[in-house]
């Protein structure tokens, strides 16, 4: 058992701390990675209580369900956002990355608390694959919607499609890692080529 | 071979097949940025293809264990409201474009889910997806309305039909062996004949050279049909169905590319 609001905590201070100092986008920035954390923190629980609820097991939870909270934990602070406060698209993506990024460092340090630190290349190997994979999982859950918003197709459909491309993502990047060998060894690189081919298609669409 | 072999092969050539859709579909919104049709086509093919990896890595990973409710639900019948979303935004229609159509759209779909629930046990996962048929069937029924697909008899023979399949397989919870296999032969061969009847028709479309709305409209009921028959079968027949269904999605695909090319 690791005390994880204890973390949290200890985690969150420092940057609530820096908010008073810094403006504009780094404020923003840094205020959407402490929702990323939060957002972490409160999916361990859904999960925890779906554990609980359905008997599945810690394992089959964190692969299974897991993916489909984390995804909706992720989502709903952007989606309030985007409604709420009609961001432009630079400011919703910043956003985006912030609550990734916030997400994937606070789960991180949670799993280095739990499981030992002793291995730095399988550390850094996780950092890339999580690391990024929660960031271009919200990451295109967000492009989904600013598409739908350019072309003025922003429905309850988009917003599904979106968070669903997300989760499906995610389900699959925690089903390749459940297991080592080959299949976790492209589980691991998924993320990073999936941030390529976004980077790719975003440039062409800009062109376009 | 084994069933579960083969049925890892099918998987895979799905999956190739709706990676090269998948591509294209993604190149057809390069092409066409302005195009709702295409954005909610690449939406849906994304999530097809998703789903149909994620399968596939279960199956290597988990052979011959049933999945538990995961991510892919969720995958699976998003890709059919982005499918819906595709043709309504293809041959848009109001709400009141085929209300008869709508309500015996709805109520076969109805009973489906209470059909797969009785099956399966599995609410959470059929009553989503249900929701999703629910709205794919009305959007199909509506625009196959609006682009006269069907003439009335076959509209009335469709809901005779689509009855006498559901009580029949209704039946099969009632009777005990052997009685209930011959009943779900004869429930295959009544799900078989529909998936040829639609087939005919979207061939017969495309040999017409008929406008590209009313062929996407067909692909979709096609697309429509398949899923509701596969959620209903099992063994060979959800083999040889799958398969059908990688068939469908190449239709999908290139009649809805000919809807955004004229657009």
């Amino acid at each position: 058992m690791i005390y994880s609001e204890n973390i949290f905590v200890c985690m969150i201070v420092p940057v609530f701390v820096t908010l008073i100092f810094v403006k504009g986008n780094a404020r923003r920035l840094e205020l959407n990675f402490i929702i990323g954390m939060t957002a972490c923190l409160l999916g361990a629980y859904i999960s925890g209580f779906f554990n609980a609820v359905t008997g599945m097991g810690v394992e089959d939870t964190a692969i299974f369900i897991s993916p489909v909270v984390e995804e909706g934990m992720k989502f709903l602070p952007l989606l309030f956002y985007f409604h709420m406060f009609e961001p432009d698209d630079d400011n919703i993506f910043l956003a985006s990355v912030g609550i990734g990024a916030g997400f994937a460092t606070y789960e991180n340090v949670c799993y280095m608390v739990s499981s030992g630190a002793e291995s730095l290349s399988y550390l850094l190997i996780r950092g890339l694959a999580v690391g990024v994979m929660h960031i271009v999982s919200v990451y295109a859950s967000v492009f989904g919607l600013v598409i739908a918003r350019k072309l003025k197709a922003m429905r309850i459909s988009s917003m599904i499609g979106a968070l669903s491309l997300s989760m499906l993502f995610h389900g699959t990047y925690n089903l390749l890692v459940s297991q080592p060998g080959i299949t976790s060894y492209i589980g691991f690189a998924v993320p990073l080529l999936t941030a390529f081919a976004m980077l790719f298609a975003m440039k062409s669409l800009k062109k376009a | 071979m084994n069933l579960e072999l083969y049925s890892s092969m099918f998987t895979l050539i799905q999956t190739a097949v709706l990676a090269v859709l998948l591509f294209l579909t993604i190149r057809l919104l390069l092409k066409n940025t302005g195009s709702l049709t295409a954005v909610f086509l690449s939406f849906s093919y994304s999530l097809w293809f998703l789903s149909v990896v994620y399968w596939l890595v279960y199956d290597i990973l988990r052979p011959g264990i049933r999945m538990p409710f995961a991510a892919n639900e969720f995958g699976e019948a998003a890709m059919l409201l982005m499918l819906a979303a595709a043709l309504n935004s293809a041959v848009p229609h109001g709400s009141r474009a085929a209300t008869k159509q709508v309500i015996g759209a709805s109520v076969f779909a109805v009973f489906n889910v209470v059909l797969w629930i009785a099956w399966s046990g599995e609410w959470v996962q059929d009553i989503i997806t249900g929701l999703v048929i629910l709205w794919l069937m009305s959007s199909v029924a509506c625009s196959l309305k609006v682009v006269h697909a069907l003439s009335k008899t076959e509209w009335i023979l469709l809901a005779v039909y689509s009855a006498v399949l559901i009580a029949s397989q209704g039946l099969t919870f009632l009777f005990e062996d052997p009685v209930k296999t011959r009943i779900d032969i004869g429930c295959y061969v009544l799900i078989s004949a529909g998936i040829l009847y639609w087939l005919v028709k979207l061939f017969i479309s495309y040999k017409r050279k008929d406008p590209a709305k009313k062929r996407m409209s067909l692909a979709v009921a096609n697309m429509a049909w398949i899923t509701a028959a596969l959620f209903m079968s099992a063994g060979v027949f959800y083999i040889v169905y799958f398969n059908i269904e990688t068939l469908i999605g190449v239709f999908v695909f290139l009649s809805a590319r000919s809807v955004v090319n004229e657009s």
